[in-house]
């Protein structure tokens, strides 16, 4: 995680056309091998926190 | 390419649109026209060329458009609110160690305010695809050749947010005007497949 740009709109939410939930967006540097299996690069996506998981989780 | 994009399915679709829109009085042709209009007004590679000539004569301005760009880019007349809403502008210098590169992998995301409006390639889903996976051989495609130790850092537009790359100031660029040096500023370079 590099950066917290702000909270925005879900736009999951506004596309359905629901009143968006708010969350906090965190921009995410991924390493191509994790991504990929390959590749010596970087890719940043900016991730809205309800498509994140505790790392704790992921891991057991 | 705008008569490519008019004679697309996409647009086939937009116009339907439209005309519903406008039978069921939700809309007027003018406002349409008037919404569009407004929103490309100005809207010119030439307004990211000045940001980045700016930043390569001015170092505080420089720190303060990687720091938050939304806030300096009104320096120079410009800013995000061109839409409906805001968009966040985040600014990636290119350095000798990293050279930066933008997509949108989901559709078409691009600061058409600053850049004018998108090339077709931006939009297609080879590059949108093809630029995360192996972004040294679509630049290399694009005639950029990296060197091999230079990192490539591709970044992924939002909804929300619109990136713009600071490229590297060109040597032998010493005596240049802030002018000139937005002249040697090139759309494709302020998107990430050129150099300059």
């Amino acid at each position: 995680m590099i950066e917290l740009p702000g909270e925005w709109p879900l736009a999951d939410d506004r596309a359905r056309g629901f009143e968006p939930r708010v969350e906090p967006v965190y921009t995410v540097r991924f390493a191509a091998g994790e991504l990929w299996g390959g590749g010596a690069h970087w890719v940043t996506v900016d991730l809205w926190q309800s498509y994140l998981e505790p790392v704790t989780e992921v891991g057991t | 390419m705008s008569g490519a994009h008019a004679s697309s399915a996409v647009a086939a679709r937009v116009r339907r649109l439209e005309e519903r829109l406008i039978e069921a009085g939700l809309v007027s042709d003018a406002e349409l026209d008037d919404i569009v209009a407004r929103y490309l007004a100005g809207a010119s590679p030439l307004n990211g060329a000045r940001i980045v000539a700016r930043a390569w004569t001015d170092d505080g301005f420089r720190a303060r458009l990687l720091r938050d760009a939304n806030a300096a880019i009104p320096e120079l007349g410009l800013s995000m609110r061109g839409g409906l809403q805001e968009q966040r502008l985040k600014v990636v210098a290119n350095t000798r160690e990293r050279h930066n590169v933008v997509v949108c992998t989901l559709c078409s995301c691009y600061p058409i305010g600053l850049l004018g409006p998108s090339p077709s390639w931006y939009k297609s889903e080879a590059y949108r695809s093809r630029v995360v996976r192996e972004p040294r051989a679509v630049l290399g495609e694009f005639g950029l050749v990296l060197p091999a130790d230079v990192e490539i850092t591709v970044w992924d537009s939002s909804a929300e947010s619109r990136y713009l790359v600071l490229p590297f100031r060109p040597v032998d660029t010493a005596g240049l005007t802030e002018e000139q040096l937005a002249q040697l500023v090139t759309r494709e370079g302020l998107i990430g497949t050129a150099a300059v």
